[in-house]
């Protein structure tokens, strides 16, 4: 009897075996096949009622054979189903055809390049500050030790701007006149009248030079500003500083070179120069040859200017640093000419 | 400044070359901007020996001469008849000016490559011999210019230097000679202090009178006066130096003068003794005192000048005759009948020259050194230097001693540098005594303080040194002579703390990037415009620049858009569409402050030839939202005045849309329809909410289902969608699908309602129930006709 049972069901999985195996299974025929063997009522299941006569064990027996058949039967369903499918979806395109973009639009190179520095200098906990653009000469030259009368402040060619109803406003003598900041300098006075040391800010902004356009000065340019104060800051720590940023910029194969210069707001001052990243200091047009280019201008706090803006320069010192970031720019992207920035000319801005 | 290298040896041995010296200037801050060769009539040009002459292949006339140029072989192509192997002749190298004008190249002649030119008699222009080369006597060194053996010119080098204007003392050759003495650690030649007048035994000191009303503008004057003038060519010596530096050769006296303070720093003037002199009198006056306003004067350039308070003159006793320490007047000229001169060296309060030569227009050389300070010393030493060299040159015969009108010296006060201040400065660890040594090469005397067991030290600059005051410039001195590049960098040690964020900046380069990726690019435009720009904005009362650099940049922006319109006209020329913005500060007078108010505001400008004003109006009020929604900036209402549409939250303006009128595209030569957008970035910035909140989802099916109405012309979709969800219940949102103008003008919409329960799965008909009034609301309420229906 049992064997019986067992040819039974082996016959049934065979018949149906060949007819998954005729034509294309597409999933009505699957489902019909499904019913006709694994349903309720169907094939398999009919011989499962003569099962009721068996011993136990027979039982047993043919109970595991009928599970495994039935298990195995949906498998080659599903799998001839799904090697239907797949002879099915093979379609020809072209995949070397462009890619059909969203129209997207640029930001300004100087808007990135702010960016990437800002990032940079966040990892070092700097903070951000940003600070106004018309500016009184006290905050512009005074208060930064730059004196009215003094030769230094034929460094800074200004724009001024006229005062209206001049009589009415001015109640000290001070804030006599009204500038176009000639860098982003004032900011560092303006951040230390809300906070105290130790900080460590940078100030990125748009500032004005009354000069002749051309090729490499415009009038409208962006400055980078760099704050430091703290106990025991020292020359050392601005050559690590700014060495360290502008490996992250331009890679870590550059090398800074410290000059000594002037700059009333700071003492000792210098230049600070980066390798030239276009001929590997080998001697091109950019750095006209020396192999450095002006990158900054640096140095450590002047006493003064740290009294002005109420820090003991007996307890704290402190460096500051600018630099231009249009010329930068121009470094990283190989721009010729500085006034394509302010052109607003597409042709231009959708390269970047 | 230029400085002749030729000079400068007299000050100072130097066994380095010109580039290692510029580079050794440039780190201890004198920096030095360019190198050049010059007092060379022949550059180029140098001696070259001929090792084999060998015949043309292809010409019979001309030869192959293989010369030596002391370095290598090279061929030069010759026509010449007269050379020989063994011959030293002129050999002019590629790049080679010939005083003909004739520039060298490396030049191609009948097929063979000739690798400079050798040059007769006549083609370095020295006669009229053009018939065979130039033979040079035997004893030529190989490779040497042409004009050291010749001995006509001087060769000398120039190097451009970019002072400082704290540094006053090296606008002068002594001042960088001592520089460079500090920083290759040598001493320097020349000691002026031994420098004296032979007094004369008829001095005319009597004839001269100086009266300084204010000493304070001028502390010290000094002259000298010079009989037996005569006034000739300057030897050619003088006149190369003055021209290696730049200064244009006058005469014997005025060189003279120009010589003394390009080498010692001190300017000088020379007046005509018998000019100053009034009615005949025996002693003529000089006088200093400040201008007097409505006064004028005759410069040495011939321009009439107007004076006014606060400027220095000299006098006649009354009338002026110079602006001190600026420029000389025509009226006391030195010409060519001058007999008598006096010789002016003096000092003036730096911040008077400062404003005199601001307010003239005329920032001669004298005025750059006297507005940085003249040492207290330098008077005296600078008209015995010039007495020496008139005497020399036979130029006159000085017949005064240093006439002298001056305040008593102020004494130097020491400086108090703590060692420990001055390592923690720079990151150094020098000791005391090398930080004595360091500061003596600069002449600068330190010893330690009594009171401070030696940890403290007294130093005392130079007199010339008047930039050195704190104990950092003091620093500054031992950092730069020290080379700052061999300092060890450090990392920064200090607490570790999170820095406070920056809200404002980050979101305006969120609200950069979002426009981005929605197709907007970014410009940057100028911060002033004209006045084609300002009637934009008629009566808003701009700022004004008072010193613009042209009319069309006199007033500073009220808005950003008119230079939007500008480059957007640019780029239309070009493109069919743009979509464009800037994100920048706006001016704007505050009535009651000096400072104006600056505002933060994001606008910009789209056009698209192929879209009419409604389409560009919804894709701009699209992007908008997107903007907006990205901020979580929410219930923004639109409401629209003749051609702009204000965009509110409640009493807050947030911003503008504005239909490019007529007359504007006339000005900004723009044909085509443009819609353009104005947005206070401030504001929108407070209102930023980035913290979406989380709406359960629906816990039922949801049934979705158009509707499209015809509608009357002034009804606003904003009223529609108000009338439906007024009472409606389960309707969970509704969208515009479409919306088209009939011929008649009525308006298509077709809206797509999105119906969803809270507690149940909707059933069709509810759905068709909820419709159902939805559409008799609509049709009672504002007249619309169900399209389709």
């Amino acid at each position: 009897m049992t064997s019986d049972v067992i040819k039974k069901l082996n016959k049934i999985y065979a018949e149906a075996l060949e007819e998954v195996g005729k034509g294309k299974l597409y999933a009505q025929r699957r489902v019909e096949l499904e019913i006709k063997y694994l349903g309720r009522k169907g094939k398999l299941n009919d011989v499962f009622k003569e099962m009721a006569v068996l011993s136990d064990s027979a039982r047993k027996e043919v109970g595991v054979l009928a599970n495994k058949l039935k298990s195995d039967l949906k498998l080659q369903l599903g799998q001839a189903q799904l090697q239907n499918k797949k002879s099915a979806t093979t379609i020809t395109f072209d995949e070397t055809i462009p890619g059909a973009r969203p129209k997207i639009g640029s930001l300004h190179p100087i808007t990135q390049f702010l960016e990437r520095i800002m990032a940079v200098f966040s990892t070092l906990g700097f903070e951000i500050v940003e600070d106004r653009e018309v500016e009184t000469t006290v905050y512009n030259f005074d208060k930064l030790n730059i004196a009215f009368d003094h030769p230094a402040r034929d460094m800074w060619d200004t724009f001024y701007i006229k005062i209206k109803n001049k009589k009415e406003k001015i109640k000290n003598k001070e804030e006599s006149s009204l500038v176009l900041r000639t860098h982003t300098s004032p900011v560092q006075i303006r951040a230390m009248e809300k906070r105290r040391p130790p900080v460590r800010l940078v100030v990125p902004g748009r500032v004005y030079r009354h000069e002749a356009t051309d090729a490499s000065h415009e009038t409208n340019f962006y400055q980078l500003e760099g704050l430091v104060i703290d106990r025991n800051i020292s020359v050392a720590n601005m050559i690590y500083v700014l060495h360290t940023v502008l490996k992250q910029l331009f890679g870590d194969k550059v090398k800074i070179r410290i000059r000594p210069s002037f700059f009333p707001f700071v003492e000792p001052g210098h230049e600070v120069d980066m390798s030239c990243i276009i001929c590997e200091q080998k001697g091109c047009s950019v750095c006209s040859g020396t192999g450095w280019l002006e990158m900054l201008g640096a140095g450590m706090v002047h006493p003064v200017v740290l009294k002005n803006m109420k820090v003991d320069p007996d307890k704290y010192s402190g460096f500051a640093f600018g630099m231009g970031v249009d010329r930068l720019i121009m470094l990283y992207h190989g721009i010729n000419d500085i006034r394509l920035s302010y052109s607003g000319d597409l042709r231009f801005l959708k390269q970047f | 400044m230029k400085l002749s290298l030729n000079w400068l040896k007299d000050y100072i041995n130097l066994n380095i070359s010109p580039s290692e010296l510029a580079e050794k200037l440039t780190l201890s801050g004198t920096a030095v901007e360019s190198i050049e060769q010059c007092g060379n009539p022949y550059q180029q040009v140098i001696v070259g020996e001929i090792v084999e002459i060998k015949p043309h292949p292809k010409a019979d006339r001309l030869k192959l001469v293989e010369v030596n140029d002391g370095a290598r072989e090279r061929t030069i192509v010759c026509g010449a008849s007269n050379i020989m192997a063994g011959q030293k002749v002129p050999l002019a190298l590629p790049g080679a000016e010939l005083p003909s004008g004739v520039i060298i190249k490396t030049a191609e002649i009948r097929g063979q490559v000739s690798e400079g030119m050798l040059c007769s008699k006549k083609e370095l222009g020295l006669g009229e011999d053009h018939t065979g080369i130039y033979i040079l006597p035997n004893k030529a060194r190989v490779g040497c210019p042409l004009a050291e053996v010749l001995g006509v010119g001087e060769l000398d080098t120039v190097f451009d230097l970019d002072l400082t204007p704290n540094r006053g003392d090296c606008f002068s050759v002594r001042g960088i000679a001592r520089e460079v003495a500090a920083i290759t650690n040598t001493k320097i030649r020349k000691k002026l202090d031994k420098l004296q007048l032979k007094a004369k035994k008829n001095s005319l000191k009597g004839l001269l009178k100086i009266k300084v009303e204010d000493q304070k503008l001028c502390p010290k004057y000094c002259a000298l006066i010079i009989r037996n003038v005569k006034i000739s060519e300057s030897p050619d010596w003088l006149k190369r130096r003055l021209e290696a530096v730049g200064i244009r050769p006058i005469n014997n006296i005025v060189d003279i003068t120009n010589y003394v303070m390009m080498d010692l720093g001190q300017p000088l003037h020379a007046f005509d003794l018998s000019k100053i002199k009034k009615n005949k009198q025996v002693s003529a006056t000089i006088g200093v005192r400040p201008a007097i306003t409505g006064e004028s004067i005759i410069t040495l350039d011939g321009q009439n000048r107007k004076l006014e308070p606060g400027m220095v003159v000299i006098t006649d006793g009354v009338e002026p005759i110079a602006v001190a320490g600026v420029m000389g007047g025509a009226s006391t000229e030195v010409g060519p009948d001058t007999k008598t001169i006096v010789l002016e060296a003096a000092i003036f309060e730096p911040s008077a020259i400062r404003l005199s030569y601001r307010n003239l227009g005329l920032r001669t050389e004298a005025a750059i050194r006297f507005e940085k300070g003249i040492d207290w010393s330098l008077p005296e030493q600078a008209l015995a230097m010039a007495g020496q060299l008139l005497s020399e040159l036979k130029a006159g015969t000085v017949s005064s001693p240093i006439i002298v009108q001056a305040t008593p010296e102020k004494a130097p006060s020491a400086i108090k540098v703590r060692v420990d201040y001055l390592n923690r400065l720079l990151g150094t660890d020098f000791s005391r005594e090398q930080i004595s040594r360091s500061l003596a090469r600069l002449d600068i005397k330190s010893s330690p303080a009594k009171s401070d067991k030696g940890s403290v030290l007294d130093v005392v600059p130079p007199s010339w040194r008047k930039d050195l005051t704190i104990a950092a410039d003091i620093a500054e001195e031992i950092g730069r002579l020290h080379d700052y590049n061999k300092i060890i960098p450090l990392p920064i040690c200090a607490e570790v703390c999170q820095p406070a964020a920056n809200q404002p900046y980050q979101q305006k380069y969120e609200a950069k990037q979002i426009l981005k990726f929605i197709g907007y690019s970014e410009i940057y435009t100028y911060s002033f415009y004209g006045e084609d720009e300002a009637s934009f904005l008629p009566d808003v009362g701009h700022l004004e620049v008072l010193n613009p650099i042209s009319p069309a940049q006199k007033y500073l922006r009220y808005s950003l858009l008119p230079l939007i319109l500008r480059k957007a006209s640019k780029n239309l020329r070009q493109l069919e569409s743009i979509k464009i913005f800037e994100l920048g500060t706006i001016f704007k007078d505050a009535r009651d402050a000096i400072l104006p108010r600056e505002e933060t505001y994001l606008a910009g400008a789209v056009a698209d030839k192929t879209k009419d004003i409604k389409t560009l109006f919804r894709r701009l009020k699209g992007d908008l939202e997107i903007l907006f929604d990205e901020f979580g900036v929410k219930q923004i209402s639109y409401e629209k005045t003749d051609n702009y549409v204000d965009l509110m939250i409640g009493n807050n303006w947030l911003g503008q849309i504005k239909i490019l009128g007529e007359r504007e595209k006339v000005i900004f030569k723009i044909k085509q329809d443009m819609l353009l957008f104005n947005l206070n970035f401030g504001i929108i910035s407070s209102l930023i909410d980035e913290q979406k909140k989380y709406t359960v989802l629906p816990a039922y099916p949801s049934v979705t289902r158009d509707l499209s109405f015809l509608v009357p012309e002034d009804l606003k979709y904003k009223d529609l969608i108000k009338s439906i969800l007024t009472g409606a219940t389960s309707i969970s949102h509704v969208d515009l699908v479409d919306e088209y103008y009939l011929p008649d003008r009525s308006r298509s919409l077709t809206l797509r309602f999105i119906y969803q329960s809270q507690s149940q799965t909707l059933q069709g008909e509810e759905v068709d129930k909820i419709e159902k009034s939805i559409i008799a609301n609509l049709v009672n309420k504002w007249g619309v006709k169900m399209r389709n229906a």
